[in-house]
């Protein structure tokens, strides 16, 4: 209903809103089909969507290179929630749907479950994740719920709260877990990223309820519903699938969580805000985080690779954000080939290290 | 021993949560001014304060909505043209400089006063299609 609304807006006109929306909504979408029949008819779908996430989409990226979002004929941008609130609802059917697949009744054999193991957590990582940090940033109280559910359900709700509290504020600051110190490996930063986030998302939120004058319940804290809704989510998977689908869940989720969290690292490392002489950090700008170009796997992530700029305006809708090559540093690959060279420490800092010190002397 | 403690605790107390302007304060404060806003280490929003108690609220973003506050329960409540519920913040003059807190459905938003730069713009609504 949402999706055809949103994406049956490029009907009216080929000016309007649905061009530039088109790519989000075929982008997608696709996955979601492939990873729903797979749920349904089995592993051959799984295959499907693997191979759409992955060869294909790199093969796209090859193609369409250059290809950049627009704007409409009268400078405005499509607000995008349609497809956000259909995503994240997705979302929560795909995972009920995943667990199933790998690790219930369901039929399939071990080569099956492994591929589904990959689609559907690539799935979630890249563009499940990628969504629920676009409703999280909403002002409307419904999408950013939402958001928060996604995160709950991949065991990672302290997100919601970490991410716009204490990671937008301290980005590029040692003060922000989720950006990487100098030289750091991937392997050294996701557990003091994790951890860290927790820890001062649960004090950003305290201190923020201390401040308030208003009486809060304890049960109104968002932690709260973080940890009972990630335990409500691992009982289900137990009372529904058993044992084996308790591990699906971890595993999945895990790996869910790794993307995210190997996304912060590529996005920021190297890059520092400076103090200045009154002990302040500099303001957030566009040489703080590192950008991709690529067009499908921008439009998989809806946006998510124009780092700079959610990071400049973290209130502008995903099909707004802008790309500045003379002002913003560009990765050398797409967004998921830097995170998967991100798990190869010493290729990573071969070809990053060169491009941070390059960074440093043309702004010295 | 209790008593020690629940003496302790109730002077504590102002440490932590500070009083919220009341309306007359509030009133008083912005009359007349364009106040902008920061949160989480970013520019939020823009409000510029109208005669009887009527505001013009923008996100940065070149659109502005209309709309006036009242008190209600020690919090100054908003309402705006696009939507009909209120929207309830407590206000605290923080030596001059203005701080809010948000609360909907127990996920707090912080406001703190920035400085502004001349970003209040107010394009006219979409022409065409």
């Amino acid at each position: 209903m949402f999706l055809l609304r949103d994406c049956g807006l490029m009907a009216k006109s080929l000016v309007t809103k649905g061009r530039v929306m088109l790519r989000f909504c075929v982008a997608t979408s696709l996955p979601v089909f492939f990873l729903t029949l797979a749920g349904l008819q089995g592993g051959l779908w799984c295959v499907v969507a693997l191979l759409y996430l992955t060869v294909f989409t790199f093969v796209m990226d090859r193609l369409a290179y250059g290809a950049v979002a627009k704007r409409k004929s009268d400078g405005e941008f499509p607000v995008g929630e349609e497809l956000a609130v259909f995503l994240g609802l997705a979302h929560l059917g795909l995972i009920v749907v995943a667990i199933y697949a790998i690790g219930g009744d369901s039929g399939l054999s071990f080569w099956e479950r492994l591929v589904c193991f990959a689609a559907y957590g690539l799935f979630f990582g890249q563009v499940s994740n990628a969504n629920a940090h676009e409703l999280i940033h909403k002002q409307a109280r419904w999408p950013r719920r939402l958001g928060k559910a996604v995160y709950i359900s991949l065991l990672f709700g302290h997100h919601a709260s970490a991410h716009p509290k204490v990671h937008h504020l301290w980005a590029a600051s040692a003060m922000d877990p989720n950006s990487p110190a100098p030289r750091q490996s991937f392997y050294q930063f996701w557990p003091r990223a994790w951890i860290g986030s927790f820890r001062k998302g649960l004090q950003a939120e305290s201190e923020l309820r201390a401040r308030s004058s208003r009486n809060f319940s304890p049960w109104s804290h968002p932690y709260v519903a973080y940890i009972l809704g990630g335990a409500l989510v691992v009982t289900m998977a137990a009372i529904w699938f058993g044992f084996s689908g308790v591990l699906a869940l971890i595993f999945l989720t895990g790996y869910a969580q790794m993307q995210l969290l190997v996304s912060d690292y590529v996005q920021h490392y190297g890059l520092r805000r400076t103090r200045g002489a009154d002990g302040k950090l500099e303001p957030v700008g566009p040489g703080h985080s590192w950008n991709a170009p690529q067009f499908y796997t921008s439009a998989l992530m809806l946006n998510a690779p124009r780092h700079s700029d959610h990071h400049m305006h973290p209130l502008r809708t995903y099909p707004a954000l802008e790309l500045d090559p003379s002002q913003m540093p560009y990765l050398p690959r797409s967004l998921p080939v830097m995170g998967a060279l991100a798990l190869w420490p010493r290729m990573w800092r071969r070809v990053m290290d060169p491009k941070v010190a390059a960074l440093r002397t043309s702004t010295n | 021993m209790k008593k020690t403690l629940c003496l302790i605790a109730m002077l504590a107390t102002p440490l932590v949560a500070e009083t919220p302007m009341s309306a007359a304060e509030f009133d008083s404060y912005t009359q007349g001014k364009t106040l902008y806003f920061g949160t989480n280490g970013y520019r939020y929003g823009v409000e510029e304060y109208l005669p009887d108690r009527r505001v013009r609220w923008s996100f940065l973003d070149g659109q502005c909505k209309d709309g006036f506050w009242y008190e209600d329960a020690g919090q100054i409540c908003f309402v705006y043209e696009d939507n009909p519920s209120p929207q309830c913040w407590s206000f605290f003059d923080r030596g001059g400089n203005l701080g809010a807190i948000f609360e909907t459905g127990g996920d707090l938003t912080e406001l703190y006063e920035i400085e502004g730069n001349g970003e209040m713009i107010c394009l006219g609504p979409e022409v065409g299609v």
